[in-house]
């Protein structure tokens, strides 16, 4: 390609190596729109994964993430039944003889735990979203 | 030009080298949150349990696993949450040992419902009550909560008062529906005849009553003796930031692990639980509230709430709805709380003044409209 370009008369060898220069800008420039495509996805995957999630845990086992933002109803191995609504998860029935985890607060994105002590089923945030404001703890 | 092409392609050599990294990123990341997601895509229960992993522990070599969550770090405390003496209760602690002074905390509650329940038959408050001497031997920790008693029990006159437990017995506030049956006035007369902390005297770790008929009841004091006992374990531990949430009664160690205040909300007297009236920022502090909202009846058109004037063995007569005391001894909010609401405002701003306690406590007074304010009034919000 050097060869050629050395012996072209009329002094085109610049063009020829700035179509090639253009190419591999282009390719570059190819790339990096690729790379950059799969950065936000990967972005975007990410930041989806640090979103408030409510996670319900059966003794030390998981039983599963639900997103806060679908409206729901679910039971946990028939012995408890939790709901989210409105972003808010309460344990709304349990055949527990205490009722602790039915008459506690509901919880939200900014955190919090709901517990059933006689059935060892935990309904705890994720990635909470503890916000300059967000109380940690309320008193009364 | 040369050199150029050549470094044009080594850079898109590198690009290249990189964009299979960043799949195979992709990759992991994806197939990491599919396995997490598991439960939310099946949804219905039987969905396939899975270890949850690092940080949850239980412990099954006792018939009262405890349960934890987190590992301690700055981003995951350390948690547990269960009840004790009719109290839900839950402790969030951060530090490397956090796990370790969890199993501790929680023998601790364990030991204290042992200790200080005057419900619970077993407890050596119980048996106490239920004496067939009248003087008795009794423990450390029931001997310091007694002291703490008599103590706010003298300080208020008896408008608290650790031997309310006879009158207390004809209440009923604990119906979820809100329905209650009011006590004859007779039976209270003849019961309130019982109700005398003079009564009780404390002698080292001897006890003894004057009466037979005198029974102690630490529901006003326990809860805050009980996370002062729960403080000073873990302080002397090493521990530097913690939350305690006994029913309510909310007590901190240090800092958050950021370095920052912990944020305590207030409770709106009768809305839903978790809504914030206001917030106070504190370390080392507890936030504890008592008032007329927490457990009540309603009966002829009447509120009939569950804190008690000793000295009428009704419910007490009060401009407020909540009293919330923010102070270092947990013991003293609480007792103080229960006091605010029982003499109302005024006096017990007097109360407080008369017994050098506006230096070391700040109260929040909230009235039957949602007013609240603060005394003394220079540490305002």
């Amino acid at each position: 390609m050097n060869l050629m370009s050395k012996n072209h008369p009329d002094g085109k060898q610049y063009s020829l190596a700035g179509i090639r220069r253009r190419n591999s800008l282009l390719l570059i420039a190819g790339i990096l729109a690729a790379a950059a495509v799969m950065f936000a996805v990967y972005t975007v995957r990410m930041s989806g994964m640090d979103n408030p999630k409510l996670e319900i845990l059966v003794g030390s086992r998981r039983y599963g993430v639900y997103d806060l933002d679908r409206d729901q109803i679910i039971t946990i191995n028939h012995t408890n039944v939790c709901e989210i609504r409105d972003g808010k998860v309460s344990m709304i029935r349990a055949d527990c003889p205490d009722q602790i985890c039915v008459k506690s607060a509901p919880i939200d994105r900014h955190g919090g735990t709901i517990v059933c002590m006689p059935n060892k089923v935990i309904l705890r945030i994720t990635d909470a979203d503890g916000g300059e404001d967000t109380p940690d703890a309320v008193a009364g | 030009m040369n050199r150029r092409c050549k470094n044009s392609m080594i850079r898109a050599a590198a690009v290249l080298a990189a964009v299979p990294l960043l799949f195979t990123g992709c990759g992991a990341d994806f197939s990491a949150e599919g396995t997490g997601d598991g439960g939310s895509a099946a949804g219905p229960a039987g969905a396939a349990a899975e270890s949850a992993g690092n940080g949850v522990t239980e412990e099954t070599d006792d018939a009262d696993r405890i349960v934890m969550t987190g590992t301690g770090a700055a981003d995951d405390p350390v948690e547990w949450a269960g009840t004790y003496f009719d109290t839900a209760i839950s402790l969030m602690i951060y530090g490397d040992d956090a796990q370790a002074w969890m199993k501790s905390a929680v023998s601790i509650c364990r030991r204290m419902e042992n200790t200080l329940s005057a419900q619970k038959e077993t407890a050596e408050l119980y048996q106490v009550n239920h004496r067939h001497e009248q003087t008795v031997e009794v423990s450390d920790d029931l001997a310091a909560c007694i002291r703490e008693g008599l103590k706010y029990s003298e300080m208020s006159d008896g408008a608290f008062d650790i031997t309310i437990l006879p009158v207390k017995e004809l209440w009923d506030f604990e119906s979820g529906d809100h329905e209650g049956k009011v006590p004859d006035d007779e039976d209270i007369r003849e019961q309130l005849k019982k109700v005398d902390y003079t009564q009780v005297h404390l002698d080292g770790n001897q006890l003894s009553f004057d009466s037979s008929d005198t029974m102690i009841d630490l529901g006003g004091i326990a809860k805050g003796y009980i996370s002062g006992k729960l403080k000073d374990y873990l302080k002397k531990e090493g521990c530097t930031s913690a939350l305690i949430n006994l029913g309510g009664n909310i007590s901190t160690i240090g800092t958050k692990p950021d370095g920052s205040a912990w944020n305590v909300g207030i409770q709106k007297p009768f809305d839903s639980r978790g809504e914030v009236l206001t917030t106070v920022r504190v370390s080392d502090e507890s936030v504890i509230s008592s008032g007329i909202y927490e457990r009540y009846f309603k009966s002829g058109g009447k509120l009939y709430h569950h804190i008690l004037d000793p000295r009428t063995g009704k419910p007490a007569e009060t401009d407020l709805d909540q009293v919330t005391v923010v102070g270092e001894d947990d013991a003293a909010g609480d007792a103080l709380a229960t006091i605010g609401i029982v003499l109302g405002k005024e006096k017990t701003e007097q109360f407080l003044s008369d017994h050098g306690l506006a230096d070391s406590v700040r109260v929040l007074f909230t009235d039957r409209n949602l007013d609240y304010t603060w005394y003394p009034q220079e540490n305002s919000e």
